[in-house]
């Protein structure tokens, strides 16, 4: 017995692996709200040879930590969202797509907000107890689950309106709000101040009490919180999982004064200069929690997933042109890419070549990835990752990203994205879009003059008109009607929802060609 | 002469559509600045003696200055509506203030109503807003649902200038908005609206834009800045040495936004309007309508006539004085025409592109009548004769030409002209509608009511 713990033990010395095995990863979903591709100094979009091209808003914004975080792994410069935020959360958790989870509209907390001839049977009241989401597992698997920032899952008499409801064993400033009321400390960030209620009231920002009075920004406050919630699951032998949903860069545009002079000779408007604000800040917030993983010596055990929730709010020019996410199209809400393209990199905190976690995913440094993945990919890429399985019979409608993550082209992957917005008023109301490689295909349910120049089809070859200036919808006619067709199968097998006739039942569906 | 060749130049311009676009001169910008509640008197162009303008005065030395300038009601809102919808309000039903509720989905400029800014950015032209809005403030009603591109200010009727704690529930407290969202000015509120409006006019170089520069000066409450407030320490009067010092406050915020326009090149293509919303209300904020008679509020002319300017450096005459009636409306017409877009001719519009009788290309007058109802107050203006009827007292009728303060009452010694004007003036209240929101009003009224019920 003895020689044989002997050797046991020669053997452990030989190859630790087998005593013990490494510690699980630690897995941080680093979410912005509103911030589209271009919304960085880090140029996503390149030319046809593969090399990032600048465009002035690169030029504009200041984001050096993303630049950091990006030399250490991988971003996608196809990478999309859904239009409005809380289909993305809600897909982010559940692996499935807006059109089959059915929170296809952002929740109003307050009031149902389907919109006139929105479904009456949309998930307004988002998730609750019972749903399948990527926390429960995780937390069901040994993970520290952390939720930091804005929630946005469900309404305010819905359990989703608390992460903690949602498989967290942590939540700091989260609820039903969409937005903060304000991201001043002195604002008590939108709740009371001296009995008298913010503006927004609805939009106070829950928690974070001790931040009161002082001049701490939201996202500032948001980083220490996260950095002391990751210490904590450090000091507790736990891996965890950081759900870190900044409110930034939501609207209101609330100038962050620590970085408003960098902006201040722009030439441009007052609440854009205040948007570039809330970027540096989150940018700032991401480089602490770089350095503070760093710190604890964990940055090579931690897998970082960087993205933003939707296309780009910043308040330039109309929705439809391209201003806002230039050269894309289109902003927030919007049918265009600029409604949907986001920025998204993994990596690494700290790339190392010993890391046994890292030997199994091995994410190339200062890469870029060109194939075509959304918000529906996190949750299997995360399960597969470590090694959680979906309950049984769970449809997911994303794939893992581990090839993608590992530089490489992934054939066996669908080069399709389905974004169904079955409600109104945003930038754009009643459409839905199918991606399938360069092709894009809009429908527009009622069409109106503004949104598609009265038809119900727009289409789009994005590999030659990245900036969908040239609508193809009538000189294809055999692509548009298979486009059509795609779109139409897509929404069958998510079981989507409909906007509504003028007798609020009759769903309104898609017409082919 | 000048002026004659420049206006051959926009009179071609429609013939000349099929031709390369370099043909057609430049689209100018369009800078219309309201003042709130500011009497006839209240400017040094107007020959005040106590309140010294020297940057409106230099607007009016650069353009041309109306006598008879007058706004479309006697008081805010109704006022507004009618200035950006180029139609007497009362043809939509906005006869009253909005009550400030931002959960109440009907007090507000109807929706059915496409307005000046809405049209002009179809035309492709920038459009902001600065100041003050009063035309309604649940979501629908919100300047940037109405056609305005940029906006920065406040929805209720007044604000206050420094020093609040902002808070929605109140409208004279209601924090400052930027495209919707709150924003903190830190400078007192009339300086801060003249130097968004220089920001935006610097940065809007390019692409024409309409600016609808909106003060909330001079109306109540009176909180000029103490420095200010000193330097009127020689008007006896309290209320009026504030009411002075925040007028010039405007008028240097004024003098910043011309300034800008100069120094960025800009001035030889802004055709600049200005004129108060209505007139002023002397007991209230201390203003003076000398010598017209009324108040803000009133058929008088005290009530609806306000000064008025007009500029457009190369355009239009310099330093010269308007004496036909014009009217508020006129913006409408005037700027449609300027930015190429038609007028429309879905409804009746009282809007008259006041262009052509300035540039001397037509003659006459631009108005066969001006007409005003509020409630059960009436005037009528034609020529020199004004028609006067309040409730139930008979019709007044005056003659402005030799009696400028209406008063001396001729309803007896003119009976043929009292009837026939009588005539028109119901003619035109037939193609109006019922006020389509209660208001300030009709919720003052109710709450009154239920108070008085509310007793044992």
């Amino acid at each position: 017995m003895k020689t044989f713990l002997a050797i046991l033990a020669f053997v452990g010395l030989l190859t630790p692996a087998f005593a013990a095995p490494p510690p699980r990863p630690n897995i941080v979903i680093f979410l912005v709200d509103d911030m589209g591709i271009m919304d960085t100094s880090l140029p996503f979009l390149t030319d046809v040879t593969g090399q990032p091209v600048r465009y002035p808003l690169n030029d504009f914004f200041r984001t050096p930590n993303m630049h950091r975080l990006a030399e250490r792994g991988i971003r996608f410069n196809n990478f999309n969202a859904m239009s409005v935020c809380s289909p993305s959360r809600v897909s982010i958790l559940t692996g499935q797509n807006a059109a089959r989870h059915h929170t296809t509209n952002w929740i109003n907390a307050d009031e149902n907000n389907a919109g006139p001839h929105g479904p009456p049977d949309w998930n307004w009241m988002g998730l609750n107890k019972s749903a399948v989401t990527l926390s429960r597992l995780l937390e069901a698997s040994g993970y520290r689950t952390i939720h930091v920032g804005k929630g946005h899952l469900g309404a305010r008499i819905s359990e989703g309106a608390d992460p903690q409801n949602l498989g967290f064993d942590i939540n700091v400033a989260g609820g039903a709000n969409g937005a903060p009321g304000s991201y001043y400390g002195k604002r008590n960030y939108g709740n009371p101040v001296d009995g008298v209620p913010g503006p927004n009231a609805s939009n106070a920002v829950p928690g974070l009490e001790k931040y009161y009075g002082t001049d701490t920004f939201l996202s500032e406050a948001l980083t220490i919180e996260a950095k002391a919630r990751v210490d904590e699951a450090v000091h507790d032998g736990r891996p965890f999982f950081l759900y870190f949903a900044h409110y930034a860069v939501h609207r209101p545009f609330n100038s962050d004064p620590r970085f408003a002079a960098h902006y201040r000779d722009s030439g441009k408007a007052p609440d854009v200069q205040a948007f570039a604000t809330l970027i540096e800040g989150m940018d700032k917030s991401l480089g602490d929690l770089l350095d503070h993983l760093d710190e604890l010596g964990i940055a090579d055990n931690t897998l970082i997933l960087f993205l933003g929730d939707n296309g780009s709010d910043d308040p330039i020019g109309e929705a439809h042109n391209i201003a806002s996410s230039a050269p894309l199209r289109g902003r927030k809400g919007s049918h265009y890419e600029g409604g949907m393209r986001v920025p998204f990199i993994a990596a690494w905190a700290r790339a190392s070549a010993d890391n046994p976690n890292q030997k199994r995913l091995p994410i190339p440094a200062g890469a870029i990835q060109g194939q075509l993945a959304s918000v529906d990919d996190l949750f299997p890429t995360i399960l597969s990752y470590t090694g959680v399985a979906a309950p049984k019979g769970y449809v997911v409608d994303g794939a893992p990203l581990e090839t993608l993550l590992t530089g490489k082209p992934d054939p066996s992957r669908p080069q399709t994205f389905l974004m169904h917005y079955p409600h109104s008023p945003h930038r754009s109301n009643y459409w839905s879009s199918f991606r399938d490689g360069d092709w894009k295909v809009v429908y527009h349910y009622f069409p109106t003059e503004e949104a598609s120049g009265g038809s119900h089809y727009q289409l789009f070859n994005l590999a030659k008109d990245p900036s969908e200036s040239d609508n193809l919808a009538a000189s294809e006619p055999a692509k548009l009607r298979r486009m059509m067709e795609s779109l139409v199968a897509a929404l069958t097998k998510d079981e989507a929802l409909y906007p509504v006739a003028d007798d609020h039942v009759t769903p309104v569906k898609p017409q082919l060609p | 002469m000048k002026t004659a060749s420049c206006f051959v130049g926009l009179l071609a311009a429609p013939l000349l559509v099929a031709l390369p676009a370099f043909t057609e001169p430049p689209r100018p910008n369009i800078l219309l600045i309201v003042s709130d509640d500011q009497g006839y008197a209240d400017t040094g162009f107007q020959g005040s003696k106590d309140i010294p303008t020297p940057h409106l005065d230099q607007l009016a030395a650069s353009g041309i200055r109306f006598t008879n300038g007058y706004v479309t009601h006697a008081y805010c809102s109704p006022s507004r509506a009618g200035l950006l919808a180029g139609r007497y309000q009362q043809r939509f039903g906005h006869e009253r203030n909005p009550y400030y509720d931002r959960s109440d989905h009907h007090e507000g400029l109807p929706l059915t109503e496409t307005l000046l800014p809405a049209r002009l950015r179809s035309a492709g032209y920038v459009t902001g807003w600065i100041g003050k809005w009063h035309l309604g403030v649940a979501p629908e009603y919100a300047p940037e649902r109405r056609g305005f591109s940029e906006t920065v200010g406040f929805l209720a009727g007044a604000h206050h200038y420094q020093k609040w704690q902002p808070n929605y529930k109140s409208g004279v407290a209601a924090p400052i908005e930027r495209n919707g969202d709150p924003v903190e000015l830190t400078e007192h509120l009339t300086t801060a609206f003249g130097h968004e409006a220089t920001d935006f006019i610097r940065r809007h170089d390019g692409k024409p834009w309409f600016l609808y520069l909106a003060f909330n000066a001079p109306h109540t409450p009176m909180e000029p800045t103490a420095e200010r407030l000193a330097r009127f320490a020689s008007i006896p009067d309290p209320l009026r040495r504030k009411y002075a010092a925040q007028v010039s406050l405007m008028d240097d915020a004024i003098g910043e936004v011309l300034a800008a326009l100069r120094t960025s090149g800009q001035a030889d293509r802004t055709l600049v309007f200005f004129f108060s919303d209505n007139g002023g209300k002397p007991k209230v904020n201390g203003s003076d309508n000398t010598p017209l008679r009324g108040e803000k509020g009133t058929p008088y002319e005290g009530g609806i006539r306000v000064p008025f300017l007009m500029a457009w450096p190369g355009r239009l005459a310099s330093g010269v004085t308007e004496d036909r009636p014009v009217s508020s409306v006129d913006v409408f017409a005037t700027a449609l025409a300027l930015a190429g877009a038609p007028m429309p001719t879905d409804l009746v519009y009282d809007s008259v592109n006041l262009m052509p009788f300035l540039t001397g290309e037509k003659t006459g007058a631009p108005h066969e009548r001006l007409y005003w109802r509020n409630g059960n107050q009436f005037a009528l203006r034609e020529g020199n004769w004004k028609l006067v009827r309040e409730g139930g007292r008979p019709a007044e009728l005056y003659n402005l030409e030799r009696d400028l303060g209406e008063t001396t009452d001729l309803a007896k010694a003119q009976p043929a002209v009292l009837t026939r004007l009588m005539a028109e003036l119901s003619a035109w209240d037939q193609e109006l509608i019922d006020p389509v929101f209660p208001g300030d009003t009709g919720h003052q009224a109710n709450a009154k009511k239920n108070s008085i019920q509310a007793k044992p």
